[in-house]
């Protein structure tokens, strides 16, 4: 699976998406729209957000499936949400 | 097999790793008086005779306790989300390395071992050392530095799960935390 940029390889600043594009007729659209938050944030941790939402926000049950600690699925999130802070706060 | 060793803390449920390593430390308790071992100290070992049975339960409620209170601060003060639980099962699951040493003392092997390395110090020649007694105390030396380590690592790798710290202000505080436990423990020890 192709995965989103979501840095600049020649910067690192933040990449913004310039063209969206139909491929039913064909239409582009081009303009300059920031990513969310959560789409900055790299595959693992969207994966982790993805799984934690699929787990009714129960870390728990996060936890004995993804097969590791509570304080460790704790950790994970705390980490998360403090670089999704960051990234708001940008 | 690399996390079960030093960091079970990240993928086992705390409350499994408790309730084993509880019954581990009521038994090593039970065995510390009749191995003429006690854990007199957060972080110590020693073997000489005990004053009674119960004196391993008293020696390990006391490390035990220590190492929770002052820890249980430390990483109130690194991260208020820090739980009890996780602080407690850090503190019995890291002592397990330390009881493996309590059978070195079967029949008074290594208490006999270092008296009598003791008593070299007032033999005149080195033909009056007794090499095996020497070879004994250093190899359980070094095996004792390799369980202390072993302790740490595991004490470590739980309280940075628990706490969830990071950087050089882990590492300063969770150093200060033993110190002060070691101190706490044995003021409590020589009270009692």
């Amino acid at each position: 699976m192709k995965k989103l940029p979501v840095n600049c390889p020649s910067c690192e600043h933040a990449l913004v998406v310039s063209q969206l594009s139909c491929h039913q007729c064909d239409t582009i659209i081009s303009g300059s729209y920031p990513l969310h938050i959560l789409l900055q944030l790299n595959p693992e941790e969207q994966e982790f957000v993805f799984e934690f939402l699929m787990s009714s926000g129960s870390l728990k049950s996060m936890a004995t499936k993804l097969k590791k600690s509570y304080p460790t699925v704790r950790n994970k999130l705390d980490d998360i949400l403090e670089k999704m802070n960051t990234l708001q706060n940008a | 097999m690399k996390t079960l060793l030093f960091n079970p803390f990240e993928k086992y449920n705390e409350h499994k790793l408790l309730s084993i390593s509880i019954i581990i430390t009521c038994i090593s308790s039970y065995l510390a008086p009749i191995f003429n071992a006690r854990f007199d100290g957060a972080i110590d070992l020693h073997f000489y005779p005990t004053p009674n049975a119960f004196q391993g339960f008293i020696d390990n409620g006391i490390a035990i306790f220590s190492l929770v209170i002052v820890l249980c601060i430390v990483g109130k003060i690194i991260n208020q989300k820090t739980r009890v639980i996780d602080i407690l099962t850090t503190i019995f699951v890291s002592r397990i390395p330390y009881y493996f040493l309590l059978f070195f003392n079967s029949n008074n092997f290594i208490l006999n071992a270092s008296k009598d390395l003791l008593a070299m110090k007032d033999r005149k020649s080195i033909a009056q050392i007794n090499t095996f007694s020497l070879s004994i105390t250093l190899v359980f030396s070094l095996f004792s530095i390799a369980i202390l380590v072993w302790y740490m690592a595991l004490l470590f790798n739980g309280f940075k799960v628990a706490t969830n710290g990071k950087n050089k202000k882990l590492v300063f505080l969770f150093i200060l935390g033993i110190l002060i436990a070691e101190i706490a423990s044995k003021i409590i020890l020589s009270i009692l």
